[in-house]
Protein backbone atom coordinates (compact mmCIF):
# COMPACT_ATOMS: atom_id res chain seq x y z
CA UNK A 1 0.00 0.00 0.00
CA UNK A 2 1.43 3.36 -0.90
CA UNK A 3 2.37 5.51 2.10
CA UNK A 4 -0.14 8.44 1.41
CA UNK A 5 -2.99 5.66 1.41
CA UNK A 6 -2.24 4.43 5.00
CA UNK A 7 -4.09 5.28 8.11
CA UNK A 8 -2.78 8.06 9.98
CA UNK A 9 -3.23 6.25 13.22
CA UNK A 10 -3.75 2.53 13.05
CA UNK A 11 -5.24 0.72 16.06
CA UNK A 12 -4.24 -3.11 15.74
CA UNK A 13 -5.66 -5.98 18.17
CA UNK A 14 -5.16 -3.87 21.28
CA UNK A 15 -5.15 -6.16 24.93
CA UNK A 16 -5.31 -4.10 28.53
CA UNK A 17 -6.12 -5.82 31.54
CA UNK A 18 -6.12 -4.41 34.63
CA UNK A 19 -5.53 -6.95 37.87
CA UNK A 20 -6.56 -5.82 40.92
CA UNK A 21 -5.48 -8.02 44.09
CA UNK A 22 -8.71 -8.98 46.23
CA UNK A 23 -9.54 -10.93 49.22
CA UNK A 24 -10.69 -14.98 47.58
CA UNK A 25 -8.63 -13.76 44.21
CA UNK A 26 -7.36 -11.57 41.86
CA UNK A 27 -9.84 -9.09 40.05
CA UNK A 28 -9.59 -8.79 36.36
CA UNK A 29 -11.01 -6.15 34.09
CA UNK A 30 -10.44 -6.06 30.31
CA UNK A 31 -10.37 -2.85 29.32
CA UNK A 32 -9.68 -3.41 25.64
CA UNK A 33 -10.26 -6.84 24.03
CA UNK A 34 -9.01 -7.30 20.78
CA UNK A 35 -9.92 -3.09 19.93
CA UNK A 36 -8.78 -2.27 16.23
CA UNK A 37 -9.27 1.33 14.62
CA UNK A 38 -7.99 3.13 11.71
CA UNK A 39 -8.14 6.31 11.24
CA UNK A 40 -7.54 8.44 8.20
CA UNK A 41 -6.25 11.81 7.66
CA UNK A 42 -8.97 14.18 7.77
CA UNK A 43 -11.22 12.21 9.68
CA UNK A 44 -12.83 12.63 12.70
CA UNK A 45 -13.40 9.74 14.68
CA UNK A 46 -15.68 9.72 17.36
CA UNK A 47 -15.00 7.10 20.60
CA UNK A 48 -18.53 6.34 22.31
CA UNK A 49 -19.26 4.29 25.25
CA UNK A 50 -20.30 4.13 28.87
CA UNK A 51 -18.28 4.53 31.93
CA UNK A 52 -15.77 1.17 32.31
CA UNK A 53 -15.89 0.59 28.27
CA UNK A 54 -12.48 0.84 27.90
CA UNK A 55 -12.68 4.61 26.23
CA UNK A 56 -9.96 6.35 28.68
CA UNK A 57 -7.71 3.55 28.52
CA UNK A 58 -7.82 3.48 24.43
CA UNK A 59 -6.68 7.09 25.06
CA UNK A 60 -4.05 6.46 27.53
CA UNK A 61 -2.34 4.09 25.10
CA UNK A 62 -2.46 5.96 22.09
CA UNK A 63 -1.23 9.26 23.94
CA UNK A 64 1.80 6.73 25.09
CA UNK A 65 0.49 6.54 28.94
CA UNK A 66 -0.25 3.15 29.41
CA UNK A 67 1.33 0.06 27.59
CA UNK A 68 -1.26 -2.41 25.53
CA UNK A 69 -0.55 -6.38 26.89
CA UNK A 70 -0.73 -7.05 23.44
CA UNK A 71 -1.57 -5.35 20.09
CA UNK A 72 -0.01 -2.65 18.31
CA UNK A 73 -0.69 1.36 17.96
CA UNK A 74 1.03 2.75 14.22
CA UNK A 75 0.97 6.50 13.84
CA UNK A 76 2.00 7.03 10.05
CA UNK A 77 2.88 3.50 10.01
CA UNK A 78 5.37 3.81 12.67
CA UNK A 79 4.98 1.53 15.89
CA UNK A 80 4.47 3.55 18.98
CA UNK A 81 4.32 0.73 20.88
CA UNK A 82 8.27 -1.07 20.16
CA UNK A 83 10.64 -1.03 22.36
CA UNK A 84 12.83 1.92 21.93
CA UNK A 85 10.84 3.70 19.91
CA UNK A 86 10.44 7.10 20.53
CA UNK A 87 6.71 8.89 21.05
CA UNK A 88 6.54 11.62 18.55
CA UNK A 89 6.03 14.52 20.61
CA UNK A 90 3.83 17.73 19.01
CA UNK A 91 2.69 15.18 16.28
CA UNK A 92 -0.09 13.80 18.71
CA UNK A 93 -2.21 16.21 20.75
CA UNK A 94 -4.91 15.60 23.75
CA UNK A 95 -7.42 18.24 25.16
CA UNK A 96 -8.75 17.28 28.34
CA UNK A 97 -12.72 17.24 29.76
CA UNK A 98 -12.38 19.63 32.11
CA UNK A 99 -10.23 22.76 31.71
CA UNK A 100 -9.81 23.94 35.39
CA UNK A 101 -7.59 20.54 36.02
CA UNK A 102 -5.41 20.52 33.22
CA UNK A 103 -4.59 24.01 33.02
CA UNK A 104 -2.02 25.59 36.05
CA UNK A 105 -4.11 28.55 37.05
CA UNK A 106 -0.88 30.02 38.07
CA UNK A 107 0.59 29.78 34.50
CA UNK A 108 -0.17 33.01 31.99
CA UNK A 109 -1.65 32.33 29.06
CA UNK A 110 1.74 32.59 26.94
CA UNK A 111 3.58 29.91 29.30
CA UNK A 112 0.83 27.80 29.00
CA UNK A 113 0.57 28.06 25.03
CA UNK A 114 4.76 27.75 25.10
CA UNK A 115 4.97 24.65 27.68
CA UNK A 116 4.09 22.04 24.61
CA UNK A 117 6.79 22.99 22.61
CA UNK A 118 9.46 22.02 25.58
CA UNK A 119 10.43 18.86 23.84
CA UNK A 120 10.92 20.35 20.41
CA UNK A 121 14.30 20.82 18.35
CA UNK A 122 15.06 24.35 19.67
CA UNK A 123 14.86 25.99 16.55
CA UNK A 124 11.16 24.82 15.78
CA UNK A 125 10.60 25.31 19.26
CA UNK A 126 11.35 29.25 18.80
CA UNK A 127 9.66 29.34 15.53
CA UNK A 128 6.25 28.08 16.83
CA UNK A 129 6.52 30.08 19.82
CA UNK A 130 7.72 33.76 18.91
CA UNK A 131 5.12 36.55 19.91
CA UNK A 132 3.51 36.84 16.52
CA UNK A 133 2.51 32.82 15.90
CA UNK A 134 0.81 32.83 19.93
CA UNK A 135 -0.85 35.55 19.02
CA UNK A 136 -1.78 34.55 15.28
CA UNK A 137 -3.11 31.03 17.31
CA UNK A 138 -4.84 32.88 19.65
CA UNK A 139 -6.74 34.97 17.78
CA UNK A 140 -7.71 31.39 15.50
CA UNK A 141 -9.40 30.12 18.82
CA UNK A 142 -10.80 33.24 19.69
CA UNK A 143 -8.96 34.55 22.44
CA UNK A 144 -7.47 38.43 22.48
CA UNK A 145 -3.90 39.10 22.30
CA UNK A 146 -4.20 40.86 25.63
CA UNK A 147 -5.37 37.16 26.96
CA UNK A 148 -2.38 36.32 26.62
CA UNK A 149 -0.76 38.09 29.67
CA UNK A 150 -3.90 37.09 32.11
CA UNK A 151 -3.68 33.34 33.91
CA UNK A 152 -5.90 30.88 33.49
CA UNK A 153 -7.92 31.18 36.44
CA UNK A 154 -9.00 34.77 35.38
CA UNK A 155 -11.67 32.86 32.32
CA UNK A 156 -14.83 31.19 31.96
CA UNK A 157 -14.95 27.55 31.37
CA UNK A 158 -15.67 27.93 27.94
CA UNK A 159 -12.54 30.55 27.54
CA UNK A 160 -10.33 27.88 29.28
CA UNK A 161 -11.18 25.32 26.91
CA UNK A 162 -10.42 27.50 24.28
CA UNK A 163 -7.09 27.64 25.52
CA UNK A 164 -6.48 24.39 26.32
CA UNK A 165 -6.97 23.96 22.27
CA UNK A 166 -5.02 26.45 21.28
CA UNK A 167 -2.58 24.45 23.63
CA UNK A 168 -2.96 21.51 22.01
CA UNK A 169 -2.56 22.82 18.27
CA UNK A 170 0.33 25.13 19.17
CA UNK A 171 3.21 22.44 18.52
CA UNK A 172 1.35 21.89 15.32
CA UNK A 173 -0.16 18.75 15.58
CA UNK A 174 -1.77 16.16 12.72
CA UNK A 175 -3.86 14.21 15.42
CA UNK A 176 -5.50 15.88 18.15
CA UNK A 177 -7.31 13.27 20.59
CA UNK A 178 -10.15 15.20 22.31
CA UNK A 179 -10.91 13.32 25.52
CA UNK A 180 -15.06 14.80 25.91
CA UNK A 181 -14.23 18.48 25.49
CA UNK A 182 -17.31 20.00 25.84
CA UNK A 183 -19.22 17.76 28.89
CA UNK A 184 -18.37 20.32 31.27
CA UNK A 185 -19.32 23.26 29.57
CA UNK A 186 -22.94 24.98 29.01
CA UNK A 187 -25.03 24.16 26.25
CA UNK A 188 -24.63 27.70 24.78
CA UNK A 189 -20.45 27.77 24.94
CA UNK A 190 -20.49 23.66 23.96
CA UNK A 191 -22.29 25.20 20.75
CA UNK A 192 -19.26 27.41 20.74
CA UNK A 193 -16.54 24.95 20.96
CA UNK A 194 -17.92 22.57 18.79
CA UNK A 195 -18.15 24.99 15.37
CA UNK A 196 -14.58 26.02 16.52
CA UNK A 197 -13.11 22.80 16.43
CA UNK A 198 -14.95 22.00 13.44
CA UNK A 199 -13.34 25.20 11.84
CA UNK A 200 -10.08 24.27 13.05
CA UNK A 201 -9.53 20.96 12.01
CA UNK A 202 -10.85 22.42 8.14
CA UNK A 203 -8.28 25.53 8.36
CA UNK A 204 -5.48 23.26 10.01
CA UNK A 205 -6.19 19.69 7.98
CA UNK A 206 -6.39 17.91 11.36
CA UNK A 207 -7.36 14.29 12.31
CA UNK A 208 -9.32 14.13 15.18
CA UNK A 209 -10.34 11.52 17.77
CA UNK A 210 -12.89 12.47 19.79
CA UNK A 211 -13.63 10.13 23.20
CA UNK A 212 -17.43 11.17 24.44
CA UNK A 213 -20.69 9.62 25.85
CA UNK A 214 -22.74 12.29 24.09
CA UNK A 215 -24.08 10.90 21.02
CA UNK A 216 -25.57 13.73 19.60
CA UNK A 217 -21.97 15.63 20.17
CA UNK A 218 -20.47 12.69 18.01
CA UNK A 219 -23.22 12.70 15.36
CA UNK A 220 -22.53 16.94 14.74
CA UNK A 221 -18.44 16.22 14.81
CA UNK A 222 -17.83 12.92 13.30
CA UNK A 223 -17.69 11.33 10.05
CA UNK A 224 -16.59 7.64 11.48
CA UNK A 225 -17.99 6.62 14.72
CA UNK A 226 -16.74 3.66 17.04
CA UNK A 227 -18.87 1.89 19.51
CA UNK A 228 -17.07 0.63 22.94
CA UNK A 229 -18.57 -1.62 25.52
CA UNK A 230 -16.34 -3.38 27.60
CA UNK A 231 -13.27 -3.04 25.85
CA UNK A 232 -14.47 -4.18 22.44
CA UNK A 233 -15.14 -2.17 19.25
CA UNK A 234 -18.90 -3.78 18.84
CA UNK A 235 -19.50 -1.26 15.90
CA UNK A 236 -17.77 0.92 13.36
CA UNK A 237 -18.10 2.80 10.36
CA UNK A 238 -19.61 6.27 9.04
CA UNK A 239 -21.23 8.29 11.50
CA UNK A 240 -24.32 8.99 9.70
CA UNK A 241 -24.92 5.21 8.65
CA UNK A 242 -24.19 3.91 12.03
CA UNK A 243 -26.81 6.72 13.73
CA UNK A 244 -29.81 5.77 11.40
CA UNK A 245 -29.24 1.97 10.99
CA UNK A 246 -27.32 0.60 14.05
CA UNK A 247 -26.21 -3.33 13.61
CA UNK A 248 -25.58 -3.94 17.19
CA UNK A 249 -28.21 -4.29 19.77
CA UNK A 250 -25.70 -2.23 21.99
CA UNK A 251 -25.44 0.52 19.58
CA UNK A 252 -29.35 0.59 20.02
CA UNK A 253 -30.00 0.38 23.70
CA UNK A 254 -27.40 3.38 23.32
CA UNK A 255 -29.24 5.45 20.39
CA UNK A 256 -32.71 4.58 22.38
CA UNK A 257 -31.40 5.88 25.91
CA UNK A 258 -29.77 9.27 24.35
CA UNK A 259 -32.25 11.68 25.61
CA UNK A 260 -33.90 13.78 22.49
CA UNK A 261 -35.83 16.75 21.69
CA UNK A 262 -38.24 14.73 20.25
CA UNK B 1 -56.06 28.18 38.29
CA UNK B 2 -57.03 25.32 39.97
CA UNK B 3 -58.70 25.30 43.58
CA UNK B 4 -56.39 22.55 44.33
CA UNK B 5 -53.50 24.24 46.88
CA UNK B 6 -50.20 24.05 44.91
CA UNK B 7 -47.69 21.48 45.71
CA UNK B 8 -44.97 24.52 44.91
CA UNK B 9 -45.92 27.71 44.68
CA UNK B 10 -42.70 30.41 44.32
CA UNK B 11 -44.22 34.03 44.46
CA UNK B 12 -42.05 36.75 42.95
CA UNK B 13 -39.14 35.74 44.71
CA UNK B 14 -36.15 37.88 44.55
CA UNK B 15 -32.86 36.66 46.63
CA UNK B 16 -29.40 38.24 47.10
CA UNK B 17 -26.41 36.82 48.42
CA UNK B 18 -24.51 39.27 51.32
CA UNK B 19 -20.67 40.10 49.62
CA UNK B 20 -18.02 42.12 50.83
CA UNK B 21 -18.86 44.80 48.20
CA UNK B 22 -22.80 44.61 48.77
CA UNK B 23 -25.80 42.40 47.76
CA UNK B 24 -25.59 40.40 44.74
CA UNK B 25 -28.43 39.58 43.18
CA UNK B 26 -29.28 35.65 42.18
CA UNK B 27 -32.96 35.69 41.34
CA UNK B 28 -35.47 38.47 40.61
CA UNK B 29 -38.77 38.48 40.65
CA UNK B 30 -38.76 34.26 40.10
CA UNK B 31 -42.23 32.75 40.19
CA UNK B 32 -42.93 29.17 39.67
CA UNK B 33 -45.70 26.99 40.68
CA UNK B 34 -46.28 23.20 40.37
CA UNK B 35 -49.74 21.72 40.77
CA UNK B 36 -49.83 18.45 42.93
CA UNK B 37 -48.88 15.34 41.04
CA UNK B 38 -47.14 17.60 37.97
CA UNK B 39 -43.27 17.42 36.75
CA UNK B 40 -42.10 20.37 36.14
CA UNK B 41 -38.78 21.42 34.64
CA UNK B 42 -36.28 24.29 35.59
CA UNK B 43 -33.81 24.92 32.85
CA UNK B 44 -30.75 26.88 32.58
CA UNK B 45 -27.52 27.20 32.62
CA UNK B 46 -24.15 27.44 34.88
CA UNK B 47 -25.15 30.63 37.04
CA UNK B 48 -28.60 30.69 35.88
CA UNK B 49 -29.63 30.28 39.68
CA UNK B 50 -31.43 27.54 38.92
CA UNK B 51 -29.95 25.36 41.79
CA UNK B 52 -30.36 28.33 44.72
CA UNK B 53 -33.80 28.30 43.75
CA UNK B 54 -34.10 24.24 44.43
CA UNK B 55 -32.15 24.89 47.15
CA UNK B 56 -34.28 27.98 48.71
CA UNK B 57 -37.41 25.96 48.26
CA UNK B 58 -36.26 23.93 51.43
CA UNK B 59 -34.58 26.77 53.52
CA UNK B 60 -31.01 25.11 52.61
CA UNK B 61 -29.17 27.86 51.30
CA UNK B 62 -26.83 29.41 54.75
CA UNK B 63 -29.24 31.85 56.14
CA UNK B 64 -26.58 34.50 57.34
CA UNK B 65 -25.36 34.76 53.46
CA UNK B 66 -28.92 35.37 51.86
CA UNK B 67 -31.18 37.85 51.90
CA UNK B 68 -34.62 36.73 50.56
CA UNK B 69 -35.45 40.62 49.14
CA UNK B 70 -39.29 40.38 48.26
CA UNK B 71 -42.05 37.22 47.73
CA UNK B 72 -41.85 33.99 49.21
CA UNK B 73 -41.89 30.03 48.67
CA UNK B 74 -44.91 28.12 49.69
CA UNK B 75 -44.74 24.11 49.80
CA UNK B 76 -48.33 22.33 50.11
CA UNK B 77 -49.61 26.25 51.29
CA UNK B 78 -46.65 26.33 53.91
CA UNK B 79 -45.04 29.42 53.68
CA UNK B 80 -41.11 28.40 54.19
CA UNK B 81 -40.77 32.12 54.76
CA UNK B 82 -42.14 32.72 57.94
CA UNK B 83 -41.67 29.33 59.05
CA UNK B 84 -39.50 28.77 61.98
CA UNK B 85 -36.60 26.52 61.92
CA UNK B 86 -38.50 23.36 64.08
CA UNK B 87 -41.38 23.71 61.43
CA UNK B 88 -38.89 23.64 58.53
CA UNK B 89 -36.70 20.71 59.48
CA UNK B 90 -40.05 19.05 59.47
CA UNK B 91 -41.11 20.23 56.45
CA UNK B 92 -37.76 18.91 55.16
CA UNK B 93 -37.90 14.85 54.07
CA UNK B 94 -41.50 14.87 54.74
CA UNK B 95 -42.99 17.32 52.30
CA UNK B 96 -39.83 17.93 50.08
CA UNK B 97 -37.10 15.58 49.50
CA UNK B 98 -34.29 16.28 47.33
CA UNK B 99 -32.09 14.36 44.97
CA UNK B 100 -28.74 15.86 44.18
CA UNK B 101 -26.49 15.64 40.89
CA UNK B 102 -23.29 13.19 42.84
CA UNK B 103 -24.76 11.10 44.69
CA UNK B 104 -21.73 9.53 46.15
CA UNK B 105 -21.85 12.85 48.30
CA UNK B 106 -25.31 12.45 49.77
CA UNK B 107 -24.98 9.38 51.12
CA UNK B 108 -22.26 8.79 53.87
CA UNK B 109 -19.54 6.69 53.30
CA UNK B 110 -18.59 5.22 56.77
CA UNK B 111 -22.14 3.78 57.18
CA UNK B 112 -24.22 0.97 55.04
CA UNK B 113 -26.99 1.62 52.99
CA UNK B 114 -29.69 0.12 55.64
CA UNK B 115 -28.30 2.10 58.14
CA UNK B 116 -28.55 5.16 56.36
CA UNK B 117 -32.34 3.95 55.46
CA UNK B 118 -32.95 3.19 59.25
CA UNK B 119 -31.93 6.55 60.24
CA UNK B 120 -34.47 8.44 57.81
CA UNK B 121 -37.46 5.53 58.53
CA UNK B 122 -37.17 5.91 62.56
CA UNK B 123 -36.81 9.82 61.82
CA UNK B 124 -40.11 9.58 59.57
CA UNK B 125 -41.96 6.83 61.08
CA UNK B 126 -40.81 6.23 64.30
CA UNK B 127 -41.43 2.12 64.83
CA UNK B 128 -38.85 -0.71 66.58
CA UNK B 129 -35.79 -1.84 65.18
CA UNK B 130 -36.56 -4.94 63.99
CA UNK B 131 -39.22 -3.31 61.74
CA UNK B 132 -36.70 -0.77 59.84
CA UNK B 133 -35.03 -3.39 58.66
CA UNK B 134 -37.66 -4.67 56.57
CA UNK B 135 -38.92 -1.43 55.65
CA UNK B 136 -35.38 -0.27 54.54
CA UNK B 137 -35.48 -3.43 52.14
CA UNK B 138 -39.10 -2.51 51.02
CA UNK B 139 -37.51 0.90 50.40
CA UNK B 140 -34.91 -0.46 48.21
CA UNK B 141 -37.59 -2.58 46.31
CA UNK B 142 -39.40 0.27 45.15
CA UNK B 143 -36.68 2.04 43.71
CA UNK B 144 -36.31 -1.41 41.42
CA UNK B 145 -33.04 -1.99 43.32
CA UNK B 146 -32.44 -5.78 42.12
CA UNK B 147 -31.40 -8.06 45.50
CA UNK B 148 -32.42 -5.26 48.28
CA UNK B 149 -31.47 -8.00 50.90
CA UNK B 150 -28.05 -8.08 50.13
CA UNK B 151 -27.53 -4.30 48.84
CA UNK B 152 -29.21 -3.09 52.38
CA UNK B 153 -25.61 -4.35 54.32
CA UNK B 154 -23.40 -2.77 51.50
CA UNK B 155 -21.52 0.27 51.65
CA UNK B 156 -22.13 3.10 49.23
CA UNK B 157 -18.52 2.46 47.56
CA UNK B 158 -19.71 -1.33 46.59
CA UNK B 159 -22.60 0.20 44.41
CA UNK B 160 -22.34 1.83 41.01
CA UNK B 161 -23.42 5.32 40.17
CA UNK B 162 -27.18 4.70 39.30
CA UNK B 163 -27.85 2.04 42.30
CA UNK B 164 -26.54 4.99 45.01
CA UNK B 165 -28.60 6.98 43.12
CA UNK B 166 -31.32 4.69 43.68
CA UNK B 167 -30.25 4.24 47.16
CA UNK B 168 -30.70 8.40 47.65
CA UNK B 169 -33.86 8.48 45.77
CA UNK B 170 -34.73 5.70 48.54
CA UNK B 171 -33.93 8.12 51.12
CA UNK B 172 -35.95 11.13 49.60
CA UNK B 173 -39.30 8.88 49.31
CA UNK B 174 -38.73 7.53 53.28
CA UNK B 175 -40.48 10.22 54.39
CA UNK B 176 -43.44 9.84 51.85
CA UNK B 177 -43.01 13.68 50.71
CA UNK B 178 -44.92 15.60 48.12
CA UNK B 179 -43.03 17.39 46.61
CA UNK B 180 -39.19 15.81 45.56
CA UNK B 181 -36.63 18.26 43.82
CA UNK B 182 -34.59 16.54 41.67
CA UNK B 183 -31.31 18.82 41.31
CA UNK B 184 -29.40 17.87 38.30
CA UNK B 185 -30.28 13.83 39.56
CA UNK B 186 -28.83 12.52 35.84
CA UNK B 187 -25.86 14.49 35.43
CA UNK B 188 -23.06 12.22 36.20
CA UNK B 189 -24.67 9.19 35.04
CA UNK B 190 -24.47 7.31 31.72
CA UNK B 191 -27.08 7.68 29.26
CA UNK B 192 -28.54 4.47 29.74
CA UNK B 193 -28.79 4.72 33.22
CA UNK B 194 -29.90 8.04 32.93
CA UNK B 195 -32.90 6.70 31.11
CA UNK B 196 -33.51 4.08 33.75
CA UNK B 197 -33.98 6.69 36.51
CA UNK B 198 -35.98 8.88 34.95
CA UNK B 199 -38.37 6.36 34.18
CA UNK B 200 -37.89 5.60 38.18
CA UNK B 201 -38.36 8.77 38.70
CA UNK B 202 -41.57 9.63 36.64
CA UNK B 203 -43.08 6.10 38.26
CA UNK B 204 -43.13 7.47 41.43
CA UNK B 205 -44.38 10.38 41.01
CA UNK B 206 -47.52 8.13 39.58
CA UNK B 207 -47.54 5.87 42.55
CA UNK B 208 -47.46 8.59 44.91
CA UNK B 209 -49.26 11.29 43.58
CA UNK B 210 -45.89 13.29 43.83
CA UNK B 211 -45.11 16.61 42.62
CA UNK B 212 -41.33 16.68 41.16
CA UNK B 213 -39.36 19.61 40.54
CA UNK B 214 -36.52 18.45 38.00
CA UNK B 215 -33.94 20.91 37.46
CA UNK B 216 -31.06 20.58 34.62
CA UNK B 217 -29.27 22.57 32.08
CA UNK B 218 -30.38 19.94 29.45
CA UNK B 219 -33.28 20.40 27.85
CA UNK B 220 -33.26 17.56 26.26
CA UNK B 221 -33.50 15.62 29.23
CA UNK B 222 -36.47 17.76 30.66
CA UNK B 223 -38.54 17.25 27.39
CA UNK B 224 -38.46 13.90 27.65
CA UNK B 225 -39.72 13.93 31.38
CA UNK B 226 -41.78 17.41 32.27
CA UNK B 227 -44.88 18.29 31.78
CA UNK B 228 -44.07 21.95 32.04
CA UNK B 229 -40.49 24.00 31.89
CA UNK B 230 -39.36 27.22 33.04
CA UNK B 231 -36.48 28.75 31.91
CA UNK B 232 -34.48 30.54 33.47
CA UNK B 233 -31.42 32.69 32.48
CA UNK B 234 -28.92 35.03 34.93
CA UNK B 235 -31.44 34.46 37.69
CA UNK B 236 -34.82 35.64 35.67
CA UNK B 237 -37.92 33.13 34.59
CA UNK B 238 -37.91 34.79 30.85
CA UNK B 239 -40.01 32.19 29.40
CA UNK B 240 -42.59 28.91 30.50
CA UNK B 241 -45.00 26.75 29.33
CA UNK B 242 -45.84 23.30 28.02
CA UNK B 243 -42.76 21.29 26.92
CA UNK B 244 -44.46 21.25 23.33
CA UNK B 245 -44.93 24.87 23.71
CA UNK B 246 -40.70 25.32 25.07
CA UNK B 247 -39.40 23.25 22.32
CA UNK B 248 -41.67 23.24 19.29
CA UNK B 249 -42.47 27.04 19.70
CA UNK B 250 -39.87 28.61 22.25
CA UNK B 251 -40.66 32.15 21.93
CA UNK B 252 -38.36 34.33 23.88
CA UNK B 253 -34.63 34.73 21.79
CA UNK B 254 -32.88 32.98 24.53
CA UNK B 255 -34.58 29.45 24.21
CA UNK B 256 -34.78 30.25 20.46
CA UNK B 257 -31.22 30.09 20.39
CA UNK B 258 -30.95 27.77 23.33
CA UNK B 259 -32.53 25.17 21.21
CA UNK B 260 -30.59 25.92 18.13
CA UNK B 261 -27.38 25.49 20.17
CA UNK B 262 -28.34 21.82 21.30
CA UNK B 263 -26.85 19.09 19.12
CA UNK B 264 -29.33 16.56 17.78
CA UNK B 265 -29.14 12.90 17.05
CA UNK B 266 -30.96 13.34 13.67
CA UNK B 267 -28.69 15.81 11.84
CA UNK B 268 -25.23 17.09 11.34
CA UNK B 269 -25.33 20.36 10.15
CA UNK B 270 -23.79 23.42 11.86
CA UNK B 271 -24.82 24.73 15.29
CA UNK B 272 -26.15 28.27 15.82
CA UNK B 273 -24.23 29.28 19.20
CA UNK B 274 -25.02 32.01 21.39
CA UNK B 275 -22.43 34.65 20.99
CA UNK B 276 -21.42 36.04 24.49
CA UNK B 277 -21.47 34.61 28.14
CA UNK B 278 -24.60 35.34 30.52
CA UNK B 279 -23.85 38.48 32.72
CA UNK B 280 -21.89 38.45 35.82
CA UNK B 281 -24.37 38.61 38.34
CA UNK B 282 -22.57 41.81 40.39
CA UNK B 283 -22.89 43.62 37.20
CA UNK B 284 -26.04 42.91 35.47
CA UNK B 285 -27.52 45.49 32.89
CA UNK B 286 -30.98 47.24 33.24
CA UNK B 287 -33.60 46.38 30.64
CA UNK B 288 -33.88 43.02 29.01
CA UNK B 289 -31.22 40.64 30.78
CA UNK B 290 -30.58 38.88 27.45
CA UNK B 291 -30.21 42.16 25.88
CA UNK B 292 -26.60 42.13 25.41
CA UNK B 293 -26.13 38.87 23.67
CA UNK B 294 -29.69 38.67 22.18
CA UNK B 295 -29.76 39.33 18.10
CA UNK B 296 -33.17 40.67 18.23
CA UNK B 297 -32.42 43.47 20.46
CA UNK B 298 -33.92 46.68 19.36
CA UNK B 299 -34.59 50.22 21.21
CA UNK B 300 -37.62 49.38 23.92
CA UNK B 301 -34.92 46.41 25.08
CA UNK B 302 -33.19 48.83 27.94
CA UNK B 303 -36.26 48.65 29.86
CA UNK B 304 -37.57 45.64 31.52
CA UNK B 305 -39.92 43.79 29.33
CA UNK B 306 -43.09 42.46 30.62
CA UNK B 307 -44.08 39.04 30.90
CA UNK B 308 -46.56 38.65 27.95
CA UNK B 309 -49.03 35.50 27.72
CA UNK B 310 -48.58 33.99 24.06
CA UNK B 311 -50.98 30.89 24.42
CA UNK B 312 -52.53 29.02 27.23
CA UNK B 313 -50.05 29.48 29.05
CA UNK B 314 -47.24 30.12 27.24
CA UNK B 315 -45.42 32.95 28.53
CA UNK B 316 -42.65 35.01 27.70
CA UNK B 317 -40.64 38.31 29.26
CA UNK B 318 -39.79 39.91 25.83
CA UNK B 319 -40.44 43.38 23.85
CA UNK B 320 -41.34 41.18 20.94
CA UNK B 321 -44.48 40.35 21.89
CA UNK B 322 -45.25 43.71 23.17
CA UNK B 323 -44.80 45.70 20.54
CA UNK B 324 -47.71 47.99 21.57
CA UNK B 325 -46.50 48.31 25.14
CA UNK B 326 -43.10 49.05 23.45
CA UNK B 327 -44.36 52.15 21.91
CA UNK B 328 -46.03 53.40 24.82
CA UNK B 329 -42.98 53.27 26.78
CA UNK B 330 -41.40 55.05 24.83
Amino acid sequence: MPADEEPLLQVENLDKTFVTRRRGGDHRTVAADKVSLAVKAGDALGVVGESGSGKTTLVNMIMGLERPDAGDIRFRGRSLTARGGSFPYGEIQIVFQDPRSSLDPRMTVRSLLREPLTNLPKARRRELGAEEKLRELAGRVGLLPGHLDRRSHEFSGGQRQRIAIARALVTRPALVVLDEPTSALDVSIQAQILNLLRDLQRDYQLTYVFVSHNLAVVRHLCNEVAVLAAGQVVEAGATSEVFSAPRDDYTRTLLAAAPSLG
Amino acid sequence: MTQNTLALDVKDLSLSFRSRTGRVPVLRNVSIDIEPGEIVGLVGESGSGKSVMSLQVARLLPEDSVVVESGDVTVNGISTRSATLRQMTKLRGSQIGFIFQEPMTALSPTMTVGKQLALAIRRHRGGSRRGVREQAIAALDEVRIKNPDIVVDQYPFELSGGMRQRVVIALAMVGDPSLLIADEPTTALDVTVQDEILKLIRQLALDHGMSVLFVSHDLAVVSNLCRRVFVLYAGEVIERGTTRQIIDAPAHPYTRALVAALPRLDAAGDLSPIPGEPPDPRNVVEGCIFAPRCPQRFDPCDLKPPTMDLQRGHHAACWLYAREEAHDAR
